[in-house]
C-alpha cells in the first residue's frame, strides 16, 4: 500500500465536446450536446447507443471506462434512458440521453461493453418495462415479479391495500 | 416432505452441490442471498439474489417533497447515514443554486468524516469476524460507540440523524464536540495501533487475506467499482480530490492506494483512511469558520426545472443522486446510485473459482450494506 | 470379588466420572465466557452468583428443558444417536486419566495408547451428525471435521510417541513417574508444540475451528440440533478440551509432580491443566481461522515431517544415552 497526495485539474466541458465530436462524426453517430450546471449532456438516437458507448469505451484518448449508473426517466409520452459515464484518464463526465418510444420501449444492451451495466439494466427493465435487447440474463432483480405494471412508470398506481389478518394455524 | 426434497434434487445438475448462503447468514451483512455452486470446497459459480430489503425508495421520493424525503436517505447505507444526507442535500442545492455557508460546510465535513471512521470500524470488526476472530468486532464497535456519542451531542441521533439540511445543517455545532473529539483523538491512535498489532500483523490473518480475490483495475473500471475497493487495486481516484465538494479542497489529507489489488490491500486502504479522516476532522475542528450554520431557504422547496447528478465519496464508494425536477414540490424522478449495488454485481466475477472461505472474505472486503444495495 | 461388586464398582466409577466431566464442562464454559469477555473489554456473565458462576448451570438447565426438535427429513437414527455417541469417547478417555499417584479410575498398561485411540472415535459422532442432519452446511461441516481429525491424529500420535520412547512405557502414571528429574517439555519442546497444534485441531478449537466455521458454514455439524442434543455437543467440546489439556499436562508437564501426596498432587495436576486451558482460550479469543487448504498443508507438510523428525532424533538420542550408560 502506498499513500499519495494529488491535485486534479478542473476540466472544461468544451474540451470534452471537442474530443468527442469528430470521432462521433466518423463513426456516424449524430450527437447533440447541451450543458446544464457544468454537466455535459449528449443526446443520441436510440439505435446508436451501443456504437457510441463502444466508441467512448474503447477509444484510447477518450477512455470512458467507468459507468456510474444507467437508468430511465418516464416522461409519459416518451421514456428517456440516461447513461452516466466517466473517464478516469481525463477526469471527464458525460451523461448520455436516449429517447425511447413510450408505448414500446426497446433499447440495446450495453452490458457487453460495460459489465457493470448488467444489474442496472435488469433493474431498469423491471422498473420501467423496457425491453433490453441482447441482455444475457434479464430476470427480475429487486422485485418479486407479482406486481401489475412497472413501478417507476408514472401510470403506476400506488395501492394501499388493507390486508386481512389471518391467524396462523395452530401447531399440532 | 422427504419425497419433495428428492424431486427437487432430481432437477439439479448432478456434478455440483448447490448451497444457499443467506438470506440469513452471519456473513452476508444483512439480508443478502447467494446461491453457490460448489465442487468440494471450491465455488464454481455464484448467483446473487437481492431485493429482500427493497423498499421502493425511488418511488417514494416521487410522492414526497424534497424535505420529507430527506430522512429516508439515512436508511440507504445505514452505517454512513450522514454521507448520504450530504450527497442528497448537495444535489438539491445544486438544483436550486444555493451554497451552504463556510461554517456549515466545515460542519458537514466533520460529520461525513466521523461517519466514515465509524463505518470503517464496522468493516474492521466484520473483517475479523469473517476470518474467524471475534474480538476485533467488539473492539471496532467499542470505538464506534465513542463516535456515536459525539454524533449524539451534535445531531441528537446515533444511526439516523436527519442533521444536514438543504442549505446548511440543522443546528450549530456545540463546543463540547471539540473536547470530546480531542479526547478521542488522543486515545484512538494508541488503540488503533494495538488493534493493528492484534489483527493486521497476525500471521494467519495475512495468510487468509493476502493474494485472495485479486482484482485488476481494468476490470474494476468496467464493473463500476468505486471507493476503497477501487483504490485497493491501485487506482488513484477519490471524489473528495477529483471533484471537491463541501470545501474538501481546503483540507490536507492523503489518499491510500493499494498495490496488489487483493483483499489485504482493501483492508489496509480502509485502515489508513481512518487515520486520514481523523486528520481531516482535526483540521476542520481547529479552523472552524465563524458565521451562519445555514442559509435561508424557502419554506417550500421548489427547485427550478432541470436535472443534476451529484456524487460524493461515501463510506463504501461513490454515492450519487440523479434528480430530475420539473419545478414541483416533489422530484419528478430520483435515482440513487449506490456503491454496494455495483460491488455485489461483480461478486460472481470476483469470487467464483475461490474457496468458500475466500468468497466470504471477498464479499466482506467490498463492505456492502444491503440497505443501500436494494434501496 | 463377587460379580456384583465388580459391576457396582464399575458403575460407581462411571457415575463419578460422568459427574466430574459434567461439572468440568460447566466450569470451562463459564471460564471461556469470562476470559473472552475480559479480553474484549467486557465483563462476561455476572448476574447469577458471584461473578456469574451459576450462569452456565442455568443455561444448561434451560437447554435441557427445551423442546426436543427433530426436523422432518433427517436420518432419524443417526441424528438421534450422534449426540449420545459424542460423549462416549470423552467419558471413556476420562476413566484412564491419572490425577495423582494411585488416583486413577482404571489403570491399564497401555492407557496412553487407549486414550488416544478412543479420542479418534469422536469423528464418527461428528460424521453421523453431519450426515444425519440432511443439511448441506452440516454435511460440509461433518466432512471437514473428518478430514481434519484424520490428518491431525497422525502428528499427535507420533509426537506422543517421543514421550513414550523416553519414558519406556505407555502407562500414563509410569510416564509421569519417569519425569521425576526433568519434565518432558524441556527435551521434547518440538513434540509439545506439535502435540499442542494437533490437539487444538482435534478439539476443533481456534485457529483450527474449520468444521464449525461460523462465518462460512454457520455452525457446521450442529446446525440442526437444539435443546439437550445441542447441549451434548456443546459440553462434549469442552470435555474434550479438558482431556486434551490434561493429556498434555501428563505427557509434557509432569502431571502431579513434584508432589506425590494424592491431595496436593491432584491440585497441582489440575492447576497445570487449567493453565493450559487458559492458553487455549487465550488463543481462541485472539486468533483468526485458517482456510481449509492452508490447514491441510500445515498438517501434512509441516507437522507430519516435523513430528517424524522429532521421533527420529528422539530415538537416536535415547539409543545413544542407553549405550553410554551401558544398558
Amino acid at each position: 500500500m502506498e499513500i499519495i497526495n494529488y491535485e486534479y485539474k478542473k476540466t472544461d466541458n468544451r474540451d470534452v465536446i471537442a474530443a468527442i465530436q469528430p470521432k462521433a462524426e466518423t463513426a456516424g453517430v449524430a450527437v447533440k450536446f447541451s450543458e446544464f450546471k457544468e454537466q455535459l449532456f449528449c443526446e443520441i438516437d436510440s439505435a446508436d447507443i451501443k456504437k457510441f458507448c463502444s466508441l467512448l469505451n474503447s477509444d484510447a484518448e477518450l477512455s470512458f471506462e467507468y459507468i456510474k449508473f444507467l437508468t430511465a426517466v418516464d416522461y409519459v409520452e416518451y421514456i428517456e434512458m440516461v447513461y452516466c459515464l466517466y473517464s478516469f484518464k481525463n477526469n471527464w463526465s458525460i451523461i448520455i440521453k436516449v429517447k425511447l418510444d413510450g408505448r414500446k420501449p426497446v433499447v440495446d444492451s450495453v452490458c457487453s461493453i460495460y459489465r457493470g451495466a448488467d444489474w442496472h439494466e435488469r433493474e431498469t427493465a423491471e422498473m420501467f418495462g423496457i425491453d433490453i435487447m441482447d441482455h444475457p440474463n434479464l430476470k427480475h432483480l429487486l422485485l418479486a415479479g407479482d406486481e401489475d405494471g412497472y413501478p417507476l412508470r408514472k401510470n403506476f398506481e400506488i395501492k394501499w391495500e388493507e390486508r386481512e389478518y389471518i391467524p396462523p394455524e395452530k401447531f399440532e | 416432505m422427504y419425497d419433495e426434497a428428492e424431486i427437487l434434487l432430481d432437477d439439479l445438475p448432478k456434478d455440483y452441490m448447490e448451497v444457499n448462503f443467506g438470506p440469513h447468514h452471519p456473513s452476508t451483512h444483512g439480508v443478502f442471498r447467494f446461491i453457490a455452486k460448489i465442487d468440494g470446497e471450491r465455488i464454481i459459480d455464484i448467483d446473487p439474489v437481492i431485493g429482500y430489503l427493497h423498499r421502493g425508495i425511488e418511488k417514494i421520493a416521487e410522492n414526497r417533497t424534497y424535505v420529507q424525503f430527506k430522512p429516508l436517505v439515512d436508511r440507504l447505507d445505514y452505517t454512513g447515514g450522514l454521507n448520504n444526507e450530504l450527497c442528497y442535500c448537495l444535489a438539491v442545492e445544486k438544483l436550486m443554486d444555493i451554497e451552504a455557508p463556510p461554517r456549515a460546510q466545515a460542519i458537514r465535513v466533520i460529520c461525513a468524516e466521523l461517519n466514515r471512521i465509524a463505518a470503517h470500524l464496522i468493516f474492521f470488526g466484520a473483517m475479523g469476524l469473517e476470518t474467524g476472530a471475534f474480538t476485533p468486532l467488539l473492539f471496532g464497535f467499542l470505538d464506534r460507540e465513542t463516535i456515536l456519542n459525539i454524533f449524539e451531542i451534535m445531531a441528537g441521533g446515533r444511526l439516523t440523524f436527519n442533521y444536514i439540511t438543504i442549505g446548511g445543517v440543522r443546528e450549530d455545532i456545540r463546543s463540547t464536540v471539540k473536547t470530546y473529539f480531542d479526547k478521542f483523538n488522543k486515545e484512538f491512535p494508541v488503540k488503533l495501533k494495538r488493534y493493528e498489532e492484534l489483527i493486521t500483523g497476525n500471521e494467519i490473518f495475512i495468510k487468509r487475506l493476502k493474494n485472495v480475490g485479486i482484482l485488476k483495475k481494468e476490470d474494476l473500471f468496467n464493473w463500476g467499482a468505486s471507493g476503497p475497493t477501487l483504490r485497493g487495486s491501485g487506482v488513484k481516484f477519490d471524489i473528495r480530490k477529483v471533484e471537491p465538494y463541501s470545501g474538501y479542497e481546503k483540507y490536507d489529507f492523503d489518499i491510500p492506494v493499494g498495490t496488489n489489488g487483493d483483499v489485504y490491500d482493501r483492508y489496509l486502504v480502509r485502515m489508513e483512511e481512518i487515520k486520514q479522516s481523523m486528520r481531516i476532522v482535526a483540521q476542520a475542528l481547529d479552523n472552524l469558520p465563524s458565521g451562519d450554520f445555514t442559509v435561508k431557504v424557502p419554506r417550500i422547496i421548489k427547485p427550478p426545472e432541470g436535472e443534476v447528478y451529484v456524487r460524493n465519496e461515501g463510506t463504501k464508494g461513490e454515492i450519487g443522486f440523479y434528480i430530475v425536477s420539473k419545478g414541483d414540490k416533489n422530484p419528478y424522478r430520483l435515482k440513487i446510485r449506490t456503491p454496494s449495488f455495483s460491488h455485489i454485481n461483480m461478486l460472481n466475477f470476483a469470487a467464483s473459482g475461490n474457496y468458500i472461505a475466500d468468497a466470504i472474505v471477498i464479499l466482506g472486503s467490498f463492505d456492502t450494506v444491503m440497505g443501500s444495495c436494494d434501496r | 470379588m463377587v460379580w456384583w461388586s465388580i459391576l457396582l464398582w464399575a458403575l460407581l466409577k462411571l457415575v463419578i466420572a460422568f459427574l466430574f466431566i459434567f461439572i468440568t464442562a460447566l466450569i470451562l464454559i463459564w471460564m471461556l465466557r469470562k476470559i473472552m469477555g475480559h479480553m474484549q473489554y467486557r465483563r462476561g456473565p455476572r448476574h447469577h452468583g458471584p461473578h456469574g458462576i451459576w450462569q452456565t448451570v442455568f443455561d444448561t438447565i434451560k437447554l435441557l428443558g427445551k423442546e426436543d426438535i427433530i426436523p422432518s427429513g433427517v436420518d432419524r437414527w443417526t441424528f438421534i444417536w450422534a449426540p449420545m455417541i459424542i460423549f462416549v469417547p470423552s467419558l471413556m478417555a476420562f476413566v484412564f486419566l491419572p490425577f495423582a499417584e494411585k488416583i486413577v479410575a482404571t489403570n491399564i498398561e497401555i492407557s496412553l495408547f487407549f486414550v488416544l485411540a478412543i479420542m479418534g472415535l469422536s469423528i464418527i459422532a461428528l460424521l453421523m451428525a453431519g450426515w444425519g442432519s440432511n443439511n448441506k452446511y452440516a454435511l460440509l461441516g461433518g466432512v471437514r471435521s473428518a478430514a481434519q481429525m484424520m490428518s491431525y491424529e497422525i502428528p499427535m500420535l507420533i509426537s506422543a510417541m517421543g514421550v513414550v520412547m523416553m519414558s519406556g512405557s505407555m502407562n500414563l502414571s509410569e510416564i509421569v513417574r519417569a519425569q521425576q528429574h526433568i519434565w518432558y517439555i524441556v527435551p521434547q519442546l518440538v513434540g509439545f508444540f506439535i502435540f499442542g497444534c494437533a490437539s487444538l485441531a482435534e478439539i476443533n478449537s481456534t485457529p483450527f475451528d474449520i468444521p464449525e466455521a461460523e462465518s462460512e458454514i454457520v455452525s457446521g455439524f450442529n446446525v440442526e440440533y437444539s435443546g439437550f442434543r445441542f447441549a451434548a455437543f456443546f459440553l462434549a467440546e469442552f470435555v474434550n478440551l479438558f482431556i486434551v489439556c490434561a493429556l498434555a499436562a501428563l505427557l509434557f508437564l509432569g502431571g502431579w509432580l513434584p508432589f506425590t501426596n494424592p491431595v496436593y498432587g491432584t491440585i497441582f495436576f489440575l492447576v497445570k491443566t487449567y493453565v493450559l486451558i487458559f492458553i487455549v482460550m487465550w488463543i481462541k479469543s485472539t486468533f483468526p481461522r485458517f482456510r481449509i487448504d492452508q490447514f491441510m498443508n500445515f498438517g501434512w507438510k509441516v507437522l507430519l515431517p516435523l513430528s517424524l523428525a522429532n521421533l527420529f532424533v528422539t530415538g537416536v538420542i535415547v539409543l545413544m544415552v542407553d549405550k553410554f550408560r551401558g544398558v
